[in-house]
This record gives structure tokens, sequence and C-alpha cells, in this order.
């Protein structure tokens, strides 16, 4: 009986994953130094973070909702470790303490949007300004730094020759894959992007779990913080600002549908993927990170245009033929 | 089958904003028998379902399911105590699978419940489909299976949650006739499992079908119940109209001018088909029958809301064709919605803004709205049609029905509009307002306008049309002349 299911994953997954092998033998041809272990090594170490930040933005996606606050989460959850650091908290308890304000954040905004009905553009835009807002405040606006040595470390040790950074991605995504597919949240999830309303006839606590969802997200974005803090040996407010893009750039590139109930993480790694390899393919052919920013949104654009109208456009004449036809038979 | 009473619902009364929609009715289910609810639109039929299915509460009345008084708190509750209602609009979520949307939120769990067992999951989901005999891939999404098929799922769920109690809502609306004879058959098999069902039909044929009683409910009474066998179609068509209720119709009937507006041979898919017919100057034409026979669809294509295949439309013998409903509104043509909150107004602004927005073209030279001139264009109106607003700045959502709709007429009024489309005008309004809508249509037509009304209430069609057409399925049926028209007659064309 996994047999179908796993045909079906693997077709949902074609899109997406093909682009990425195309772009991947594309730039391997024409662009110097691409295929090379050192610089493949490079587009990993790039998608860590994204990775992170983009698999949370992923749960948030699903049930047909946005996370805009990501970023600056990150980038609090990074001062907040700093800070704790430097007043000799342990790294456990720093590392612990902050990514549990940066899912209280998170809990905040899906409360807000659950509960009290505010609209999730506004909740998470604002907590997005609140968190850059109070990131800004503790760190005076500076670059906090001066940390253990054991900080560093999180990031650069290895484990059978892989970073560490790889086996936090690794186990992260498997939880991420287990929940979705295998739990009466993760199914839920599927089922209110899919349709609100039905979903709350089925019996599920549709407000509970979207308010999780946005604690994952906002969780998401925080491990993210401290993975950059260890990679800098240094925190900032700003060193989040603008990641919930390329996250959400990510989870749809990667085929998960904008509006719900439609994707999962192993499109989400695929979407992370193509966001890193453009941007390491723009980067070695010497176009500037500013300007990738305007060609991954450009991607965007297009890849949603194709996509999604397609489906949405498909999607409402069926339903709306379904509505004659019930109507008037 | 076993004489056990399911569901037994005593003396319920359900009265909404300015109607009683159930007076006392009584009704009551046995195990293993299908139960039929007739009764034209607004009898009462559907709050009776939403009551029963925990969608609204009584007002007044008892419920008793399977010997206990129960209240239940909302649809999941019912559905939890056994009662499982399939709506014409399914609820089931396109992007999953058969398997998953039966057993959503409440999966099977394997390994000390840490996680969801889909092999079970699809196990069980079989074994629901063999219980029905349908042979179906269950990993299918929905949003890749016919109509006839979920509504399959539907049922399916309803057994896999251990419906006592299933009620239908006109299941064969969108189903062929082989589809629905399935269904009927599957019905049959519920049936001798003990499960009581609740059926409601606009097609009598099929109560005589499958239904082991039958009840009629008219303006939320119950007027008679009786075993199917027992029972001529004939019978329940009266009994379904009633007597002609006893409601004067201020009409000024005239001569009819010259034509306004002809239709010929308009279709559109399945929706409608093959309609022609006209309005004169001063003339009342009416529109009659059963929700979802298409008449709304028919003025909704003419206007240019939605589009049609084939056909002509013509506008004082010129042909015409609305490519968007500012066309019409060029035209001089009004479409008086029958959602007066979504498509006849924005509820959120004044009423001022509400009436001036359609007519801004005609009123104003070089688009640039002169706010003096607005101010007296409006005063005029809510005078002339009595609107009780406190003043011109007040927000829509807080005036009455009856008030809320005159500013929709006003707007029209101010497009100098010549054929007016009104669409379910009082739905909804009290007697009072009623009333004062039926003059505000009798003093248009005696100014020369050509008005189409649109009506599920009988008498209101009656009353006011000068020619009544009536529509069944898609078609136009027959046309009624003001004189031959009477309220069984009608019916019998709309139904029979």
């Amino acid at each position: 009986m996994e047999k179908p299911e796993k045909n079906r994953l693997v077709k949902n997954l074609n899109g997406p994953f093909i682009i990425y092998l195309l772009m991947f033998a594309v730039f391997s041809l024409f662009i110097n130094n691409f295929f090379s272990a050192g610089n493949l090594n490079n587009v990993m170490r790039q998608a860590a973070m994204l990775s992170l930040v983009a698999i949370g933005q992923c749960f948030v996606i699903l049930l047909g909702g946005i996370d805009l606050s990501q970023g600056s989460v990150l980038g609090l959850t990074g001062v907040v470790m700093g800070i704790l650091l430097n007043n000799d908290v342990s790294l456990g308890m720093s590392v612990l303490l902050s990514v549990a304000m940066a899912i209280a954040l998170g809990l905040i905004s899906g409360y807000l949007i659950a509960y009290i009905s505010v609209p999730k553009f506004v909740a998470t835009f604002s907590m997005g300004g609140i968190a850059l807002g109070l990131a800004l405040v503790i760190s005076d606006g500076r670059v906090v730094w001066g940390f253990p040595e054991a900080v560093r470390w999180l990031h650069d040790s290895e484990i059978l020759g892989l970073s560490s950074v790889f086996y936090v991605i690794f186990i992260v995504y498997l939880i991420a894959f287990w929940v979705l597919k295998f739990t009466r949240f993760g199914s839920s999830v599927y089922a209110i992007g899919g349709i609100q309303a039905s979903a709350e006839l089925f019996g599920i606590k549709t407000r509970r779990n979207e308010m999780l969802c946005y604690a994952i997200s906002s969780g998401c974005a925080g491990l993210a913080g401290i993975m950059a803090v260890s990679r800098l040996n240094s925190a900032r407010a700003i060193m989040g600002s603008g990641y919930e893009f390329e996250a959400i750039a990510a989870v749809i590139l990667g085929g998960t549908r904008r509006l719900g109930g439609k994707g999962g993480a192993l499109q989400t790694i695929i979407g992370v993927l193509i966001v890193a390899t453009v941007r390491n393919g723009l980067n070695l052919i010497g176009v500037s990170i500013y300007m990738q920013q305007v060609v991954i949104g450009l991607i965007l654009i297009i890849v949603y245009i194709l996509n999604e109208n397609s489906a949405s456009i498909k999607d409402t004449t069926t339903k709306l033929l379904r509505r004659r036809v019930a109507h008037n038979a | 089958m076993a004489n056990d009473t399911l569901f037994e619902l005593r003396g319920i009364t359900k009265i909404y904003p300015g109607v009683v929609a159930l007076n006392k009715v009584s009704f009551d289910l046995k195990a293993g028998e299908v139960h039929v609810l007739c009764g034209e639109n607004g009898a009462g039929k559907s709050t009776l379902i939403k009551i029963m299915s925990g969608a609204e509460s009584p007002d007044a009345g008892t419920i008793v399911f399977q010997g206990e008084v129960c209240t239940f708190k909302d649809p999941r509750d019912a559905q939890r105590s056994g009662v499982a209602t399939i709506y014409q609009e399914f609820n089931l979520i396109p992007e999953m699978t058969i398997a998953q949307n039966l057993f959503l939120g409440r999966e099977p769990k394997k390994l000390f419940n840490s996680m969801i067992d889909w092999r079970r999951v699809r196990k069980d989901a079989e074994k629901y489909f063999d219980m029905l005999n349908v042979k179906i891939d269950v990993w299918e999404k929905i949003k890749n299976i016919s109509v006839s098929k979920q509504q399959l799922v539907e049922i399916a769920r309803a057994l896999s949650l251990n419906a006592k109690v299933i009620i239908f809502d006109e299941p064969t609306s969108a189903l062929t006739d082989e589809d629905a004879k399935r269904l009927f058959h599957i019905i049959g098999k519920l049936k001798e499992q003990g499960i009581g069902i609740v059926y409601i039909s606009h097609r009598i044929e099929e109560l005589f079908q499958i239904g082991t009683r039958v009840s009629v409910l008219r303006d939320g009474k119950k007027i008679a119940e009786h075993d199917v066998k027992d029972v001529t179609k004939q019978q329940l068509i009266s009994e379904m109209v009633g007597r002609i209720l006893g409601k004067e119709f201020n009409r000024t009937i005239q001569e009819p001018g010259k034509e306004m507006l002809r239709v010929e041979h308009l279709s559109s898919g399945k929706v409608f088909k093959d309609i022609s017919f006209y309005v004169r100057e001063r003339e009342i034409v009416g529109f009659f029958g059963l929700v979802g026979s298409g008449r709304t669809e028919i003025m909704r294509a003419i206007f240019g809301i939605d589009g049609y295949e084939s056909g002509t439309i013509y506008i004082e013998g010129k042909k015409y064709s609305a490519v968007k409903p500012r066309h019409s509104v060029q035209h001089r043509i009004a479409f008086i919605s029958e959602d007066r909150k979504n498509e006849g107004l924005c509820l959120e602004l004044s009423v001022r803004e509400n009436m001036i927005h359609a007519a801004m073209p005609f009123m104003f030279k070089n688009k640039i709205i002169r706010p003096a001139q607005e101010v007296s264009f409006v005063d005029a109106l809510i005078k002339e049609l009595q609107i009780k607003t406190p003043s011109q700045e007040q927000t829509v959502k807080n005036l009455s029905g009856g008030n809320q709709q005159k500013v929709v007429l006003a707007k029209w009024f101010l497009t100098k509009a010549r054929i007016f489309i009104f669409d379910e005008p009082t739905r909804g309004l009290d007697v009072g307002a009623k009333d004062e809508v039926h003059n505000l249509i009798d003093k248009l037509v005696t100014e020369g306008a050509a008005v189409i009304l649109i009506s599920s209430e009988l008498p209101e069609v009656l009353g006011m049309s000068d020619r009544i057409y009536v529509m069944k399925e898609g078609a136009l049926v027959r046309e009624f002349s003001r004189e031959e028209a009477d309220q069984e007659k009608v019916i019998k064309a709309a139904i029979g």
C-alpha cells in the first residue's frame, strides 16, 4: 500500500526536482568551479540556515498562512543568545532560552491569528517589526560578540567527515517529514490548508493547530539564529533581515502550494537547493548579492504564475462547474 | 423493520428575524425507514435539517435522540452522537485522498499511538466501501473523482462514524439517473442495516421509489404525514401548495407598451437551455421555479455577470450582448441581486455612497463629482422612497433589511434604468417592508419600466406579475397569463 503513495510523492516532486537537476547540469557545464567538492560544500553551507527557516515557513504555508516575522525573529534570537552568553549563561542554557523565546513569539502571532482573527499579514508583519525593534534595543544596534570557543564548535565540529550542521538539518527535516506524514497534527495541517471550514467540521482543532504552526515557524527561525551566531561568532539584530523572503521563495519553488494543502518537507528541501544553487551560480559568475535578490524575486513570480495560476484556474473552473451542476441537475 | 424510534422532534419552533421558519413542527424517524421531507422553497425543510444536524438550535421544542432528550451543540456534536448529514455541497478536502478524508482527525495509530497507521487507514476505508459494495481506489484524491463518488465518500464517512441517522439533502440533484439508481440501492442497504434516513428532495417521483413515510411542510408548519404507499402525487402537491393565501397585492394593471427586452434561444451548458422570452414596458414578468432551476443564472447572463454559450438578446429591438455589467448599466438595465448584502450593497459604506456609485457616469460630467449636487440627488431619493435613515451618511449595515433594499433600488433609480431585474427582492424582509417594496415595484411599472421578478414565493409571483414564466431544471416549461395562473397550476408546472 505504501507503493502508490510513494509514486505520487515522486510525481509531486517531479517539476521542481527536474528544474533543480537541469540547473545543476547547466551550471556544472557553463560555470567554472561550480562542480567542485569545495563549491558544493559551500552551497550546502549557504543552504543550511535557509533550510531551517524554510521548513518552518513550510508548516505555515501548508495551512494557508504566511510568516513574515522569521527574519527578525532570527536576528532577535541570535542577539538574545549572544547577550545571555556574554552574561555567563551556559551555552546549552542560552540556546534553550533563546529558542524558547522564538517559539513564544510564534505562539503569540499564532494566537492573534487563530483566536483573535488578526489577519496573518498584519500579525506576523507586526511581530517582525517588534522582534527587530527589540533586538536593536537590547543590542543597542551594535554587533554582539566575544563568545566562548564552544560557540564556534557548534558550527565547525564534524562527525564522520560531515559538518554537524548537516546533522542538525537532517534531524529537523526527518522530524518535520514524520510529523507531517505520520501524525494527526500533520494530517490536520494539510486539511486546514485544504479547506478550513471543512476541517473544522471534521472535528479538527483548527485554531490550536494553526497557532502551533506559527510557533514551529518561529522556532525554526530561532534555530537558524543559533546557527548564524555560531557561524559568524557574533550576533546582530539585522542579520536575518529578508530571510523570510528567501524562505517563502524556497518553499514555493519546491512545489508547496502557496495557499496551502499541498506540499511538504521533501519539496521544501528541493526548493532550498534551488535557491541556494541559484545564489551560488550567480555568485560565481560575479552577479552582486543585491542583484541576486532581484533574480530570485523574478524567478519566484514566474514560477508562481506558471504553477499556481494554471492550477488555481483549473481549480476554480472545476469548482464552479461542480456548483453549477449541483444547482441545476 | 424494528419499530424503535431513533429521532423524535416535538413542537420545534425556530424564529428568524421577521420570519417564523418553523412553527411547532413534530417529526420522528424510526430505525430502518426513509422519512421524506417535502415542501416548497421556504417551507422550512432546510431549517428542520439544520436543527437535526446541530447547525441550528431550536427556539422551542425538544429533540429526543435514541430515547434521550438532547441538544446538539454543533454539527460535530451531532456527528459524534450518530447523526450524519450529507449536504449538497460536500464537506471533503479535495487535495486529500478518499481514505484520508474518511478518517481525518481520527486516524488509527500504531507503535504505541505514536504515529498514524496508514496501512489500517487504507484497510478500514476499503472495508466501508465494501459494505457499500463499491469498488474504488481509496488512495485517489477527492479532486480526481466524480461528484457521485464524492457522495459515496460522504456516505462511507457517515458509516465510519457509526451514524444511526443519515440526513440526505437533495442527494440526487447533482447525479445522473444511473448514479441516482445506485444511490437508491445503497440507501436501501442502509435501511436494512437499521439506519434511519431523512431524505429531502424536490423530485416527487423519487419519494415513491425509496420513501417509507413522507411529511409535508408548508410555511413552517407540518401539514401532513403519510405512509408513502397510501398517498398520491396529486395529493402531495396540493398539500404542499395549500389554499391560496388571502394577501392582497396592489397592482395597477395597464396596457403594456413596446418590447424592451427579448431573449431568444439563450443557452449555457447544463445551466439553462433554449430560453426565449420577452418583457414589455409597463409590465411585470414573473419567473417562478424551484431554487436551482436556473432563473438567477439566466438573469446573470443577460446582465453580463456570467457568460452564455448561444442565443441572442435584444434591447428595444436592437441586438445586445453584455460583456460586463457596466455595459448593461449603460443600457439602463438594473439588476437587484438576491444577495443584497454581498452583491447589492457595500455594507460598510454610507447610504449616500451606496446610492451614488452605480450612477457616477450618468450624474456628473467630466468624471468630476460635485458634492452639492450629489447630496441633493440623494436627499430627493431618500424622500421619494421613504428610506428611514438618520442621515445620508449612515452606514448601510445599520439599516433594516427593507431600508437596505430601498437603498439598492435608489441606486438604480439614479442610473435611470428602464429594465429592472428583481431577484428575490423581498427575501428576508418583514411583512411591512415587503409591502413597501411591492408598492415601489408597482410604481416603477406605472412609470413605464419593464420588470422581471424572480421569486420563490408563489403568492408574490402570482400577485405581482402580468405574465408568469415557469422554469424547471434549466428550461422554460410554461408561460401563464395573469388570468390563467393559479397556485396549483404553477407549482405543478415547476415540479411535475
